[in-house]
């Protein structure tokens, strides 16, 4: 039989903008329902094995970390640093960033998650099917494990990173060209790495042998995407290998048989590498690869169509909005080849406000949307897909879903709506700077990026 | 492409072109005012760059620097990376 609910507020994805979507709309009194088909909650923070968060500071010359957004992402990024989970914030060339445990970044989620009564929390559950009534959401369908719920949701937030109840509910969605998207990337932990085996000159030694071993043909020419980070765990290190599908097949991040071939790819090139790194280089002859990760880093996918998307020059020149509710403060990171990031900074540094009207389907009036999937152009969400971005934007977005769920009116004047979630979000109370971390092991990475 | 060898033998000339090729392939948006004196590690050349570097330079110039060149000295701007290419240039090209 199947199974029938009623909540105020569905979050459909529980990675960074749906753990914080979730916890500021049961924080303001809603019945919230947090629907992920992965066993952790994270997303790509902890299931891809991504192991920093940005965009949880200013941009800014001088030294002194100061937060962005007051709210869930400067709060989370505190129980991380208290629970042992992250060390920082750290600059690296320009910007501050705040390295994390992905293990950590899934439990103190749990925590933040328990503690915000009023979420219920079903995993290894997917948003199968949506069912829209004169511009609403009238029902989702939950599938798990082959039993089916219905759930009669006032509100959703979808925090699928891949828009995907926007795309269900025929809400009009965009995606880029196959061939421009940003490469996803495959993500290892390694075990076992002597403890200086990437300081200072040594990580040049380590990318001349692998350039090297590339030229000599021990190595795919598709190792050329890789890059190593070690951790602030003794003999761990992250190969990070950005990749293009193999074979010259186009690049589908929505395509179950292309992920499977970036899975299998991913593999085989994080294996022949930590084998390379184990015979050729110094201080890895007792590595291993100690972690998979449950999936293949994704980085842009479907984007919805909101009532204002954010284009490229917002983010170039640090637009403001009457709406705002969030800021996004990462340059535009480019990976649209597999060579490497490329960076473009806003002028004068400047942050860039993200309207209210980017986290609203087009057509939808209980659509909310938050995360990697806002409305934006495909350079735009080049910065604004970073986990600190997404934690606000899916705060904002929870809390416009509680008010819309207490007072379906408030839907109507976006802008009267953006004004009550900057007053809930406890905007103007920014917390102290607090002073950047230097030496040590972060030192050693200082001027390389992630 | 691989560009004549006699054109490597003017350090402005190559200094011109490993500038381009840095603003062209590794670091986008680079300010106006970077030049071949400006830091670049501070604008951004971390390791995984490095690697495209040696790549691109032996693709174009059809030199290859060896793991002794790859010292933070001759990666700290496009001045000193010209000097180190000159130098593996004149010692034979570097190539194995
Ligand atoms: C390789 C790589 C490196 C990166 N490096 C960094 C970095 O260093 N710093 C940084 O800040 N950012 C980085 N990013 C970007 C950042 O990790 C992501 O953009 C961000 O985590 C996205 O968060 P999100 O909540 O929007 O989406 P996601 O993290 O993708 O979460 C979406 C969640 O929804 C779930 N879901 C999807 N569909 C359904 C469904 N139908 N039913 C149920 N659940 C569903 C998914 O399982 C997932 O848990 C990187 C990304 C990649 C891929």
């Amino acid at each position: 039989m199947t199974r029938q609910l009623r909540c105020d507020v569905l979050v459909a994805g529980g990675g960074s903008a749906g753990i914080a979507a979730a916890v500021a709309a049961a924080r303001r009194g809603a019945r919230v329902l947090l629907v992920e088909w992965h066993g952790t909650l994270g997303g790509m923070a902890t299931a891809a094995l991504v192991h920093s968060v940005c965009g949880l500071y200013l941009l800014r010359e001088e030294p002194g970390a100061v937060p962005a957004n007051p709210g869930i992402a400067t709060e989370f990024a505190a129980r991380l640093i208290a629970a042992g989970g992250a060390v920082g914030p750290v600059r690296m060339g320009r910007v501050d960033v705040l390295p994390h445990r992905p293990p950590m970044f899934a439990l103190v989620a749990d925590r933040i998650v328990a503690e915000a009564s009023g979420v219920q929390t079903w995993l290894h559950a997917a948003i199968a099917e949506v069912a829209c009534t004169a511009g609403r959401v009238e029902r989702v369908v939950v599938a798990c494990r082959g039993e089916r719920a219905e759930i009669e949701p006032a509100v959703v937030v979808d925090a699928t990173g891949d828009a995907s109840v926007a795309a269900l509910a025929d809400a009009a969605v965009e995606i880029e060209a196959a061939a421009r998207l940003q490469r996803p990337a495959y993500v290892v932990l390694l075990a076992g790495v002597a403890p200086d085996a990437l300081e200072g000159e040594r990580r040049l030694q380590v990318a001349h042998r692998i350039t090297s071993g590339i030229r000599a043909g021990r190595l795919p020419a598709a190792a050329r995407g890789a890059s190593l980070r070690a951790t602030q765990v003794p003999g761990e290190a992250y190969v990070t290998i950005d990749l293009e599908p193999p074979h010259g097949a186009p690049y589908h991040p929505l395509d179950p048989s292309c992920l499977a071939a970036l899975e299998v790819h991913g593999r085989e090139l994080a294996f022949s590498i930590a084998d390379f790194l184990r015979q050729h280089v110094d201080g890895f002859g007792g590595s291993v690869v100690a972690a998979l990760p449950a999936r293949v880093g994704v980085r842009e996918s479907r984007r919805v169509v909101g009532e204002r998307r954010i284009e490229t020059a917002d983010v170039e020149r640090g637009a403001t909005f009457p709406d705002s509710v969030a800021l996004a403060t990462w340059p535009i990171e480019l990976r649209e080849q597999t060579t490497g990031p490329r960076l473009r900074y806003p002028r004068d540094a400047r942050p860039t406000e993200i309207p209210l009207r980017a986290l609203r389907a087009g057509g939808v009036a209980n659509l909310f949307v938050a995360g990697r999937c806002i409305a934006a152009s495909h350079e735009a969400q080049a910065s604004l897909r970073v986990i600190g971005t997404c934690l606000a934007t899916g705060e904002a977005a929870g809390i416009a879903a509680a008010l819309v769920a207490q007072d379906a009116g408030a839907a109507g004047d976006t802008a009267a709506l953006a004004a009550l979630v900057r007053a809930g979000r406890g905007d103007g109370v920014l917390p102290e700077p607090r002073a950047p971390v230097r030496g040590g092991a972060s030192s050693a990475r200082q001027g390389d990026r992630r | 492409m691989t560009v004549a060898p006699t054109a490597i033998l003017d350090p402005s000339r190559l200094e011109h072109d490993l500038l381009r090729l840095v603003r062209e392939h590794l670091l986008d948006g680079l300010d106006d005012d970077f030049d071949a004196l400006s830091s670049l590690p501070d604008a951004g050349l971390d390791s995984m760059a490095i690697m495209q570097l040696l790549l691109l330079i032996e693709d174009r110039f059809g030199i290859w620097l060896p793991e002794e060149d790859l010292t933070r000295e001759n990666f700290a701007c496009i001045r000193s990376l010209t000097r180190a290419v000159t130098r593996r240039h004149a010692a034979g090209g570097g190539t194995p």
